[in-house]
């Protein structure tokens, strides 16, 4: 590389900085920008969690460890798994796209898938919830959903103990669904007891 | 740019004691360079590996899991810790230290991603990682942009960078073409700002991109997968004709004529090596591949050596030693076919670099005519 190469660019001063009142309104401007993102994020995770429709969903733990959010338990769910061909709605989803899973709940047995549709269903039954999705995997006859709720962080080390409480007993996630099919995990049940509950604050 | 000034201490040495220049005129010249060369400075990089520590001690933060702590105190944790970043960075800025402003600035925009990956984990969020990253990616942007901070328009194409790789690996093979638009994002303020560590920086993005085209197609898509590495070739051949063909103009505008056709080399290179040794390609396909990628790399010796563009030239050296060591692996196990392929290589160098030879002397006194 020719080191001459810059001769013939009009190289700025560095560092390049405004006078220090544009460089003050500059940086609160990014903080302001930054603040409002990120309490954006908490206002919709706030808002669905106290305002959401509530739904408890079997599930069965797995203990990983994430490398930046501390411990956490991935959370497995039987509506991850769905058989379409047993199921109503769209063909031709593939890995990746957003997806609509309408959910009933049968007298004494958990929530099971009823269709998988591309868009919001236009018309829910009153014993019907739809929740929103991604998919995983899978093609034409079995599909693999993310819910955005198959994480549950608990504190360091805790993981473990979580998974050897639930090991002989059934432990349920109480999930809070949106108007738009967002989920959030609102708290944790073992045998029908209120294991953790979220607060808002 | 340290290497530039070594050089020219050395030159200056050999031309004083050749008497080509008086020794007034050495040392104008080696204060002229002490007075306006822009040498990366030890406090600038202490404060920035400094404010690098920092967010990852931030992130360490997040993975001890401060459950002890109420939501509320963590959340005024959070948000007290990038609006001081961005408070520490206005006071030094304001106490003529815009090096640490610099450091705090990167610490703020490390920090707004920290504050995503926290927030995530307060309220059990696992939706798609891509879409935080992206969103940290847009935040750091804007600093970038805001407040003129190479630092954080370094971490914006990585960040970038990140984002386009992980949603193709969540996606399954596709190619990702907002990314386009996020460097261009990028590319823009880092153009008007002449800043060529920067350039750098968008043409590894852009050039990894590129050459990831040709592993992330798959049959059913745009087109067949074979033909996904011969399109990473005409994309680098296609970038390194426009930099040699309109050399003068971006060497004029971006002073990065000699860098862009070293890019578009490596693009053009990565595309043969894969369709040479990791696509299954037959023997005599692979010899046809092995002749072409010679004469690519011959072709940019002599170009480099002919502009005496010295990055060039090392470039095509260590190209040289990837394709002959490609190559040997390759053919391993086939003696009489390797020792045959290298014998005939040789043959084509020598007589090559003969010929090149001769037109360099012959150009040499050409000139010596003319003038």
């Amino acid at each position: 590389m020719s080191d001459t190469a810059t001769a013939g660019a009009k190289q700025p001063r560095w560092p390049l900085r405004p006078n220090s009142g544009r460089f003050a309104i500059g940086l609160f401007l990014v903080a302001l920008v930054q603040t409002l993102a990120l309490s954006w994020m908490i206002y919709d995770r706030v808002t669905l969690i106290s305002s959401g429709k509530e739904i408890v969903l079997d599930t069965i733990p797995v203990d990983p460890r994430s490398l930046f959010r501390g411990d956490y338990v991935i959370l497995n769910y039987p509506i991850s798994s769905l058989n379409l061909t047993a199921l109503k709605g769209d063909k031709g989803l593939r890995r990746g796209m957003k997806v609509f899973v309408t959910l009933r709940k049968p007298y004494r047995a958990g929530w099971q898938p009823v269709s998988v549709t591309k868009s919001f269903p236009t018309e829910i039954e009153k014993d019907h919830v739809v929740l929103r999705g991604k998919v995983r995997s899978g093609g034409d006859k079995n599909l693999r959903v993310n819910y955005g709720i198959e994480a549950y962080f608990v504190p360091e080390g805790e993981g473990k103990d979580l998974e050897r409480v639930v090991r002989e007993k059934k432990l349920q996630v109480l999930v809070a669904i949106g108007t738009n099919g967002e989920a959030a995990i609102k708290g944790l049940e073992v045998d029908g007891k209120r294991l953790h509950e979220e607060t808002l604050f | 740019m340290i290497g530039y000034k070594s050089r020219l201490a050395r030159d200056l040495k050999r031309w004083r004691d050749n008497g080509i220049v008086d020794a007034d005129t050495a040392r104008a010249i080696e204060t002229d360079i002490a007075a306006h060369g822009r040498s990366a400075s030890l406090p600038t990089i202490m404060a920035i590996l400094g404010a690098a520590l920092l967010c990852f001690a931030a992130m360490t933060f997040v993975a001890a899991n401060w459950q002890e702590l109420s939501k509320l105190t963590r959340l005024c944790i959070l948000f007290g810790g990038l609006w001081g970043s961005y408070i520490a960075a206005w006071v030094t800025q304001r106490a003529s230290m815009p090096y640490i402003a610099e450091a705090a600035i990167l610490l703020g925009s490390g920090l707004f991603g920290a504050n995503i990956m926290l927030i995530a984990q307060i309220y059990h969020l696992d939706g798609n990682p891509p879409d935080a990253v992206f969103m940290w990616a847009c935040g750091v942007l804007l600093a970038g942009i805001v407040l003129q901070s190479r630092p954080a328009l370094a971490l914006a194409i990585v960040l970038f960078s990140v984002w386009s790789w992980w949603e193709v690996v969540q996606q399954g093979a596709e190619a990702h073409f907002p990314f386009l638009i996020a460097w261009a994002a990028c590319a823009i303020p880092i153009f008007w700002l002449r800043w060529k560590v920067g350039y750098h920086l968008l043409a590894v993005s852009l050039g990894g991109w590129i050459i990831g085209l040709g592993y992330v197609f798959e049959d059913g898509d745009l087109f067949d997968t074979r033909a996904a590495h011969p399109l990473v070739v005409g994309i680098g051949l296609a970038l390194t004709a426009v930099g040699i063909a309109a050399r003068g103009v971006i060497e004029r505008w971006t002073g990065f004529g000699g860098p862009f056709v070293i890019y578009g080399l490596a693009v053009t290179y990565a595309g043969m090596f894969a369709m040479q040794f990791i696509d299954d390609t037959n023997m005599p396909s692979i010899t046809i591949l092995a002749l072409g990628s010679l004469i690519l790399v011959l072709g940019a010796l002599y170009y480099g050596v002919h502009i005496d563009n010295r990055g060039l030239t090392r470039f095509a050296y260590l190209l040289f030693c990837i394709e002959l060591l490609g190559l040997y692996f390759k053919t391993l196990g086939t003696l009489l076919d390797t020792a045959l392929f290298f014998l005939i290589a040789g043959v084509i160098v020598i007589v090559l670099a003969t010929i090149a030879g001769r037109l360099n002397r012959r150009g040499k006194s050409g000139k010596g005519v003319a003038s």
